[in-house]
């Protein structure tokens, strides 16, 4: 009786002290993060102007400019291609980065680990700049390459000129940015899976591809969960690489994502309450796709199907 | 123990967050405010602090150097410099006004939102100052806002002009310079015939693109034509009309030279520093481009660059000089209480020692009388020729991004773009730009 009573008292005390050491930054979350958000939601339903000094409530009208505008739907399907391509591509190569660490030697693996984690700490817009660069038609070194290799002038692609490719381009970008952090997050989830699991598929029989399959997919579902998440938006917030990279949009607006948008709206055009509704949509296309993937990936995951 | 530890862990870390949330100059703001400025025998202003905010993108050395010399002449003010971006003055200025912390002195762009923070007060006006006197009487319109607040001094004056490469245009058998339409065409075809890439052209960049093309359109089909020579004032107030034929027509010239194939390989993606780039390289022969990029075009080791004025005139008629006003110095809604300190700071940069950045930048000077004002301004020679023949023509226009509304503006970059890339026509400019207007006066408040 006196050992319970003494956990209970324990219990409670750690509960106190946990909440009163999360309370500072749950106040800095608060002030910097949540209370901006709603403001933002409540300036979209306004003619808000920097150098006015009443703002005026106008309903809906910022939301049916925005839906208006020539431009809604492209950018809409230009965000919709890089949540794709980047989520996607994201993912596959930082399993296979993840697989590469985990089945190198320690000293090999240590070194990788280094490399492949380099580009984080490099700022956005360098790498923008950098792969502007790489993917330059006339002087860029990946057109270089396939001029060595044969392709013939005429046929070089216009990577940052061509619509079709102007995503997949920022999406390289992107995905160079971060596939060092979350390959680490895949092979820690690696280190994690029992041993005896691989031991019992070698002895019926499976061959490396079917053990990745059958054993390392499904128990990597947790940290697929999390990264898809975590990259979904990432991608929806991705603003400086696609701006740096296309110098503000590219051309015809096929670079220009729904968060460059809401940017040079608000800095090129002052339209301040369109440029609002804009981040205020973002915001909510991020919290209903990340729900919609969390349901889906969390059965998915070992215990939950 | 535990207990008190963490509860003052706790209290310390919220003592900072408050701490941090004080807003600087908050124990200055509340002291007395007998010692913040200080007179001396002659009564003029030589204590106090002062808050400015300037470009650094072009003479970037240009700030310390005033810094320097301002500290050194009067050591007893506090000078608080912050740095800007001259490609997006606005990224800076905003938040600065919607905190209602607009600096001292800043540097501003010609275009009309800071027309508008100036009719609303939040840009003092600034005629009277010595500066402001002697600049061209063209720099003063452009920096008047609606409302008549004459609200800045530009740091120059600036026109677009052609870019070409002596040695190319030798070896293609071009003996002179184009002076209008046919005889530019004339050029591309000989350079192309002779092996050249003809013309620059940066696709990727719809701001570089809304310098050029749409402002010699513009230039001639609707100020020296004779349709509609005020068409700036018009359209200011938001219900202009631009689908007629003569706008329909800005950007025809345009079109035939991207049809004719003059424009580099790979245009569609190049953006403004590639274009320049490649004509300094010898790549391509010719390019248009703003007079402040001649720094950047006539390099040392580069290519054999010559400048001449803009050849978009029909064969008979006049050329068209483009004027393009510089970035400006202004005086924000005062922020540290102390105008004629600002004031003082204010001269020194925009005209008293506006040498120092002319020097470093090589603008062509905004006065009326260079000799007089600024003797010692070092100007290319190539580009002065250029300059004084642009200056020379009797019609002049303004550049579109200062002539458009920031709205409207935008709309004509995207559809210049589009046009040069194909992905529409030039008949299509109402389209693109009268709903930009009902959005512009959407804004108005």
């Amino acid at each position: 009786m006196k050992k319970t009573r003494q956990a209970c008292y324990y219990k409670g005390v750690w509960k106190w002290n946990g909440a009163l050491m999360a309370f500072p930054g749950i106040v800095l979350i608060v002030v910097f993060i949540i209370v901006p958000f709603f403001m933002n939601v409540g300036y979209a339903f306004t003619d808000y102007n920097t150098a006015s000094d009443v703002p005026n409530f106008v309903g809906l009208a910022n939301f049916r400019n925005m839906a208006n505008d020539r431009d809604f739907w492209l950018v809409c399907t230009n965000t919709l291609k890089l949540i794709l391509t980047y989520v996607v591509g994201g993912n596959v190569i930082a399993i296979l980065l993840g697989v590469m660490i985990t089945n190198v030697s320690r000293k090999f693996g240590n070194f990788i680990k280094t490399a492949i984690y380099f580009p984080q700490l490099l700022s956005m817009v360098v790498v923008g700049f950098l792969w502007r660069i790489m993917f330059s038609y006339n002087n860029g070194p990946i057109n270089h390459f396939l001029g060595w290799i044969g392709v013939p002038a005429d046929l070089l692609p216009q990577w940052l000129g061509v619509p079709a490719l102007i995503i997949p381009s920022i999406s390289t970008a992107l995905i160079w940015l971060i596939a060092g952090y979350y390959s680490i997050i895949y092979h820690a989830g690696m280190m994690n899976i029992p041993m005896s699991y691989y031991e019992v598929s070698a002895i019926e029989g499976a061959n490396k591809w079917q053990e990745f399959v059958h054993v390392t997919l499904p128990f990597l579902a947790p940290s697929i969960t999390i990264n898809t998440v975590l990259l979904t938006v990432e991608s929806l917030s991705a603003f400086a690489v696609p701006a740096s990279m296309t110098g503000g949009g590219g051309p015809g607006r096929y670079g220009t994502t729904l968060a460059l948008w809401s940017y040079t709206t608000y800095f090129n055009n002052h339209q301040y309450g369109k440029a609002i509704a804009i981040s205020v949509i973002l915001g909510l296309f991020a919290v209903v796709l990340a729900f919609v993937e969390l349901k889906i990936l969390l059965k998915k995951e070992i215990g939950n199907s | 123990m535990k207990k008190v530890l963490a509860l003052g862990l706790v209290f310390c870390l919220l003592a900072l967050t408050v701490a941090g949330c004080v807003p600087a100059g908050t124990a200055a703001q509340d002291a007395p405010a007998a010692d913040a400025t200080a007179t001396d025998a002659s009564g003029d202003v030589t204590k106090g602090e002062l808050n400015v905010a300037i470009a650094a993108d072009i003479a970037p050395d240009s700030v310390t150097e005033w810094t320097k010399m301002f500290n050194a002449d009067y050591p007893d003010v506090k000078l608080n410099v912050m740095l800007e971006d001259a490609s997006n003055y606005e990224v800076t200025i905003e938040p600065l006004v919607a905190a209602n912390e607009l600096p001292d002195v800043v540097g501003i762009g010609c275009t009309d939102w800071f027309g508008t923070l100036a009719d609303k007060g939040y840009l003092l006006d600034v005629s009277g100052t010595l500066g402001w006197e002697s600049q061209l009487d063209v720099l003063k319109n452009m920096y008047t806002s609606r409302n008549g607040v004459h609200f800045a001094v530009a740091n120059g004056v600036e026109t677009e002009l052609l870019y070409y490469n002596i040695d190319q245009f030798e070896a293609a058998g071009i003996k002179s310079v184009p002076t209008n339409w046919d005889e530019f065409l004339d050029c591309c075809q000989k350079l192309k015939d002779a092996g050249f890439q003809p013309l620059a052209v940066a696709g990727a960049s719809p701001n570089n693109l809304g310098h050029s093309f749409i402002s010699f359109g513009i230039a001639h089909e609707i100020v020296a034509s004779g349709f509609d020579p005020d068409w700036n004032t018009k359209a200011r107030d938001g219900e202009y009309d631009f689908s007629t034929p003569e706008w329909q027509a800005v950007l025809n010239k345009a079109v035939v030279l991207r049809d004719a194939g003059y424009f580099q390989r790979g245009y569609e993606s190049a953006d403004l520093y590639e274009c320049m780039r490649a004509v300094t390289a010898g790549e391509v022969a010719m390019t248009f481009q703003g007079s402040y990029q001649t720094g950047n075009l006539l390099v040392e080791g580069g290519a054999n660059i010559g400048i001449t004025t803009v050849p978009w005139n029909d064969k008979g008629k006049d050329q068209v000089g483009i004027v393009i006003a510089g970035d400006g110095y202004a005086m924000g809604k005062n922020s540290s209480g102390n105008v004629d300190l600002a004031t003082k700071f204010f001269n020194y940069v925009s005209f008293e020692h506006a040498d120092v950045y002319q020097n470093m930048s090589g603008t062509i000077p905004p006065w009326q009388d260079v000799a007089k004002d600024m003797p010692n301004a070092k100007v290319n020679e190539k580009l002065q020729a250029a300059w004084d023949a642009s200056n020379a023509l009797s019609v002049k226009s303004l550049e579109p991004q200062q002539a458009f509304t920031a709205i409207v503006y935008e709309q004509v970059k995207q559809f210049v773009q589009a046009v040069i890339l194909g992905n529409a026509e030039p008949s299509q400019i109402g389209d693109y730009l009268n709903p930009a207007q009902k959005e512009y006066l959407a804004t108005l408040n």
